[in-house]
């Protein structure tokens, strides 16, 4: 290629990627939503005097222009290709890869959140819990529990943190370890969670320490296929989708499902909607794992009149337990599930959960959750606790 | 707006180019000042006005200088009224708050801050400015009447945030007539390519190793200097990107803008290093302060005095903060002792040691560089040197090492002039030279939608020059 042919086919190129991505990104159409990467996509923002003198025009027209970027997964699939094979980075955006486990690594407590939540739950007991004499408390631990240290990643001190929550916490709240009846296979490859499947082992743990009957129903898999979870789309990588499969009984039909009202809640009024154990239709939602018990939620009440003891359960939980709490029914006759990122502990009244002393009480939150900083407590005053 | 960002790269580069290369000549200037003007308003739309005003200062008491050519007493004065003017604004944007803090410090009063934001590229377009009116007095170039003419050399967004500081001698031709070739255009894409990949694919990945050790708990011996070694290459690259694509943009739009760098860390002394590195502002240096005063050609206490007073503006050039003062002291002293000394020793000594000396000598300097405190210039420097009662090596060490080791070879391979001496050598080859043209074409596009790649996934992206 001559020197003249060689310059003329630059400026060519460069005038066609330049022109022609920015005549693509004009004419094809905004999307609302990135599916892979579970986020709401930046719409083209305001302008006005005041969003141009405030700067935020420009900074979302940026965001804008990213997110909305024509292309934008089969770049980022690009980007994450360049990290892991010519760079050769052992994670893309944190997110690692294991014999095809995707894992996103932590590599220290985070202080404030873990003293946080010790503080938070404290005053939980203290104030909620003080009557009931069986007040357990577990910690699910994450992926990089099992992968991340022997795999040369850089992982937390799991030891010194169950140490914190066993030294720090109310010494009535007994401590299961749940370290032990987890392997990696537990969980999704692509996802941040367990399968419910594969957590026989931490039923019957549980069942063990808080001396609850289990393992006396028989339960149908029901197959979903093509599950991504959250790391697909973060790695952006090109990860195999898998089965996401949840369980029914025929022993399931004693059981109501109730969803505290969000709106009703926020207005001061109590009121549950009945609803299913699984939400299929969150299947094809930005995140697929909310099929178990609809997600996130504040409040749900789950009560079986065919369970074998008239046990009653609350758990302060994550998403997690959305998974788990299908196969505690058939143990309790009603199971009360709390997620303090989304109802505030003040604001949980007698219509909601009645604390009679004599319910057992599992505070069970994943690695994840605690080290985030996303559970959030406030004091009588309703003063965020510090 | 960063050269390195999604809306510059397929939203502002494609409307300038197409507005460029549309309207006839006689408008191109017009067209680049009000784009440049939009740059900078996109980035500092408060301060786009100031940008105004003190080039219209600039712009008028040029006019006056001139016009008071023969009156020698009135046209040192018009020039001396717009350097303090100029000056002046700056030092009260970039200098009053480091000023007041420290009389607070010392007499231990309570003025209040003026907490005024620094406008960007103030540093920049003030010296360009000031450099057009002292060589406008001293007769070396001529006077530039046409308003939107001026405006367009203070204000042109190719180097208008980060340099190169261009003096208006360099494109004084240009600003009048300009060509614009094929090669010209051609090498321009290539030069903002390379530019736009070091800053992305190199300078911000390194950026981010950076960020990872200082926010790290497990702090080693071996990852200190990793920081370091990171640090310079990420300065290097990020700057000297930004210059590449400042220099190609201008060779885009047919000027030719002063090169910036030289493979500055193959230097085998400090006062090598100084003539590689960050060119357009040493020589700013150098012939608007250091000669004047007399450079080397007075007495030998004049001459560091000159030397001191260089390299104290060249600290607090880069910010109104002591840890800079004591960055541009400590080249004053290195300079000093390397004039005095120091420089025969090294010329006795080989190569590979006067560079090891050299790039120890960097790599202290950028640590005080880029130290929030004393404290931190102290023990970072106490951790470099095992005094720290840290490990030689932490687990995370080895993990970030492996990690980003592939970026670190790119990066001490690439501030070398080897892969240029290499893609030369092959291309003097005429059978090769073909291939060499044929790899080009078909590597600097994949440059270009790599980088895009990393733009669109919201990598680490910083601008390190808000404080010049």
């Amino acid at each position: 290629m001559s020197d003249k042919i060689k310059d003329l086919n630059l400026i060519i190129i460069f005038i066609i990627i330049i022109f022609g991505t920015f005549l693509m990104n004009i004419v094809v159409e905004d999307t609302a939503v990135s599916k892979s990467e579970r986020k709401a996509l930046q719409q083209f923002p305001e302008i006005s005097v005041k969003t141009i003198k405030d700067k935020s025009f420009m900074n979302k027209f940026e965001t804008y222009t990213s997110d909305q970027f024509v292309g934008r997964d089969a770049y980022r699939k690009l980007k994450a290709f360049t990290v892991f094979n010519i760079f050769r980075h052992s994670d893309n955006n944190d997110i690692y890869i294991v014999d095809g486990q995707a894992s996103k690594y932590v590599s220290k407590i985070n202080e404030s959140a873990i003293n946080n939540a010790i503080k938070g739950y404290n005053h939980v007991y203290d104030t909620l819990l003080k009557n009931s004499s069986n007040v357990y408390f577990s910690i699910i631990p994450d992926k990089n529990y099992f992968i991340a240290k022997e795999n040369g990643y850089p992982s937390i001190d799991y030891e010194e943190l169950v140490k914190r929550f066993n030294d720090n916490l109310n010494s009535e709240i007994k401590y299961i370890n749940l370290f032990d009846s987890l392997n990696i296979n537990d969980y999704y490859t692509t996802d941040i969670h367990w399968r419910q499947e594969k957590i026989n082992d931490v039923v019957k743990k549980l069942a063990e320490e808080m001396n609850f009957e289990t393992g006396n129903i028989d339960y149908t898999e029901n197959v979903l296929e093509g599950f991504y979870g959250v790391y697909y789309g973060q790695s952006a990588l090109p990860l195999d989708s898998e089965d996401l499969i949840y369980y029914t009984s025929d022993e399931f039909d004693g059981v109501t499902v109730k969803v505290l009202n969000e709106n009703y809640s926020a207005q001061g009024v109590t009121k549950f909607d009945e609803a299913d154990m699984y939400n299929l239709e969150k299947y094809t939602g930005t995140d697929p794992y909310d099929v178990y018990l609809h997600g996130p939620k504040q409040l749900i009440v789950i009560e079986n009149k065919n369970a074998s003891s008239n046990k009653e359960l609350v758990i302060f939980r994550d998403s997690y337990t959305s998974s788990l709490a299908p196969l505690l029914v058939e143990s309790y006759a009603k199971i009360t599930l709390v997620d303090l990122r989304y109802i505030a502990n003040t604001f949980i009244n007698e219509e909601m959960i009645e604390f009679k002393g004599n319910q057992d009480v599992l505070i069970l939150n994943s690695i994840d959750v605690l080290n985030s900083g996303t559970l959030k407590f406030f004091d009588e005053n309703n003063m965020m606790i510090k | 707006m960063l050269f390195s960002s999604i809306p510059f790269l397929y939203y502002f580069l494609p409307i300038v180019i197409l507005l460029y290369f549309v309207v006839p000549s006689k408008y191109k200037n017009f067209i680049l000042m009000i784009t440049s003007l939009f740059f900078y308003f996109w980035g500092e739309s408060t301060y786009v006005l100031l940008m105004i005003g003190v080039t219209l200062c600039g712009y008028i008491f040029g006019l006056l200088i001139d016009k008071y050519r023969d009156n020698k007493r009135k046209s040192k004065l018009f020039m001396f009224i717009s350097l303090i003017s100029s000056f002046s604004i700056l030092a009260v944007f970039k200098y009053a708050d480091f000023f007041i803090e420290n009389v607070n410090t010392i007499l231990n009063t309570n003025f209040k801050l003026l907490k005024l934001a620094l406008p960007i590229g103030i540093s920049f377009y003030t010296f360009q400015i000031a450099s057009y009116t002292i060589d406008l007095y001293w007769g070396n170039i001529k006077v530039q009447k046409s308003f939107v003419k001026f405006m367009t050399y203070v204000s042109m967004f190719p180097q208008l945030i980060a340099g190169p500081i261009v003096r208006y001698s360099d494109i004084e031709k240009e600003i009048d007539d300009r060509k614009i070739t094929r090669e010209g255009v051609a090498y321009g894409i290539r030069r903002f390519t390379l530019g736009l990949s070091k800053k992305i694919l190199l300078a911000n990945v390194l950026g981010e190793f950076v960020d990872i050790v200082k926010s790290s708990t497990e702090i080693s011996v071996l990852y200190m200097w990793l920081y370091v070694i990171a640090y310079a290459l990420h300065i290097y690259f990020d700057f000297s990107g930004y210059s590449d694509m400042a220099i190609g943009l201008g060779k885009v739009f047919g000027f030719t803008f002063p090169e910036n760098f030289n493979y500055p860390y193959i230097s085998k002394s400090v006062t090598e290093f100084w003539r590689r590195w960050h060119l357009t502002l040493s020589t700013w240096f150098r012939d608007y302060i250091y000669i004047p005063l007399g450079g080397n050609r007075v007495s030998k206490i004049k001459w560091y005095r000159n030397i001191l007073v260089v390299w104290t503006f060249t600290g607090l050039w880069h910010g109104a903060s002591w840890n800079f003062v004591i960055w541009g002291l400590m080249f004053a002293a290195i300079l000093v002792l390397e004039k005095i000394f120091l420089g025969k020793l090294l010329e006795k000594m080989p190569s590979v040691l006067r560079r090891i000396y050299t790039l120890v000598i960097i790599a202290i300097s950028w640590v005080v560089f880029d130290a929030a405190t004393f404290g931190d210039i102290a023990s970072k420097l106490a951790v470099m040197f095992g005094f720290g009662g840290v490990p030689l090596v932490t687990a995370e060490t080895l993990y970030y090492l492996k990690s980003y080791l592939i970026i670190f070879i790119i990066g001490l391979i690439g501030a070398t002039p080897l892969p240029t001496m290499l893609v030369k050598k092959l291309s003097d080859k005429e059978s090769v030279h073909k291939f060499v043209n044929l790899a080009e074409v078909l590597v600097l596009p994949i440059l270009v939608v790599v980088s895009t790649a990393y733009l669109v996934d919201g990598s680490f992206n910083p601008f390190l020059y808000f404080r010049f």
